[in-house]
């Protein structure tokens, strides 16, 4: 009876298109614009930073000396591995001069069109499609520089986004690390061992120059030399 | 030539006992000067004529100044006998002592009483007056002691292997 009158309900619109009403507000995109802006930055600082550590550590790699020897149980899987591996460090060689090649072949190919097609698209008749195309191709290239300079922008403020938002969350992490209590406690006895290092540097030597200085003003007043202190001194526990 | 001694030997030399009654002398004075300071801060705020007097080039304490003076001086001796008695025979060692790892015992592996305690202050006096001679003869006798330590039956020994900032 129920699934009866619950077919009368007419069903529920959807609502599809321009009519719909869950339309982002400005709000909505200035975070997602944000976000963005993160993203690129981080993309783009960390790239940089992986770059600049690769190169120092490829340096560091270079001083040593490489050497490459054959070892005699290698299998041919090992050598199918070895040839992978070059071709694939080699890919870039190659794609590169490959798009050189194709860079060249597209500029001979365009000058041939251009001789061949020129006469035909300077003529009269194709007055009127010539001129939409070169107002097309101006406003193509000033919708380009609009967007070259929004992305020179962003990309700097991406940047400086990113360097604020790490910087301040280190601070905020070592602010939470330094109210932790086990963290705190760990750095008050690595401080309180090295404090303890040093007190037995300065007690050994200063034990050292007792037995100098001993040495030295009995040499000076001609006294025999010690030969060793008493054995029998009160032990400190002892005497507690 | 005998190799030199380390921690391991027993009784403290002069250099460590010298060293940590240099640094006793500067926490006193350090405390001397911080209490004389309050003192004369509190008199100007009263104005209790603290202020120096100038006549021909020559300074000249006012009255009150010579008794804060005086009273500096009495402060910094009551503040050793204080210190020391409360540290020798509390604690076993002083701040000094502690630091360079040695601790004042009786020969006898006791410890020391206030009587004895104050025996050995006056010790101190003895052995200075004497042109620090008292203080020097830990150099030639037997067992390191001074003339302060010969009077008060006391020893001063290392401790270094029992001592740590890491034990509660």
């Amino acid at each position: 009876m129920n699934n009866r009158n619950a077919s009368k309900v007419p069903p529920k619109r959807i609502l599809i298109g321009k009519h719909h009403p869950a339309r982002p507000d400005k709000e909505r995109v200035e975070a997602l614009q944000t976000v963005l802006r993160l993203l690129v930055g981080g993309v783009l600082e960390g790239t940089d930073e992986l770059n600049r550590r690769l190169k120092a550590a490829q340096a560091e790699l270079k001083t040593e000396a490489v050497t490459t020897t054959l070892d005699p149980d290698e299998t041919e899987l090992d050598r199918l591995r070895y040839a992978l591996v070059g071709a694939l460090i080699q890919t870039p060689e190659l794609v590169q001069q490959g798009l050189a090649t194709a860079n060249n072949v597209s500029t001979k190919a365009t000058g041939f069109v251009s001789k061949v097609a020129k006469p035909i698209a300077s003529s009269r008749l194709m007055g009127p499609a010539r001129r939409r195309y070169e107002r097309f191709v101006v406003r193509g290239e000033a919708r380009l520089e609009r967007l070259l300079d929004l992305g020179r922008a962003e990309e700097r403020s991406g940047r400086a986004l990113v360097r604020r938002t790490t910087a301040n969350g280190i601070d905020e992490l070592l602010d939470y690390l330094a109210q932790k209590p086990e963290i705190r406690a760990l750095v008050q006895q690595q401080s309180l061992g090295i404090a303890d290092e040093m007190m037995g540097e300065i007690r050994d030597r200063s034990a050292t120059a007792d037995a100098l200085a001993e040495r030295i003003a009995r040499a000076i007043l001609r006294r025999p030399q010690r030969e060793a202190l008493p054995e029998e001194a009160a032990s400190p526990a002892e005497a507690r | 030539m005998p190799p030199p001694e380390t921690v391991s030997t027993q009784y403290a030399g002069f250099i460590s006992r010298s060293t940590a009654f240099v640094i006793d002398l500067l926490l006193i004075t350090l405390v001397t000067f911080l209490a004389t300071t309050v003192i004369s801060v509190i008199a100007q705020f009263f104005d209790l004529g603290l202020t120096q007097i100038t006549l021909d080039d020559q300074t000249t304490l006012t009255p009150l100044q010579a008794l804060v003076t005086l009273a500096a001086g009495l402060l910094q001796m009551f503040l050793g006998l204080v210190y020391f008695l409360f540290f020798w025979v509390l604690v076993g060692f002083t701040p000094g002592m502690g630091l360079l790892g040695i601790r004042v015992i009786r020969c006898d592996q006791q410890r020391l009483g206030l009587g004895r305690a104050i025996v050995r202050y006056i010790g101190y006096w003895v052995a200075l007056i004497f042109l620090g001679l008292g203080f020097i003869w830990i150099l030639f006798d037997q067992r390191r002691q001074g003339w302060h330590d010969k009077l008060a039956g006391t020893c001063v020994i290392y401790f270094d292997e029992e001592f740590s900032l890491l034990r509660k």
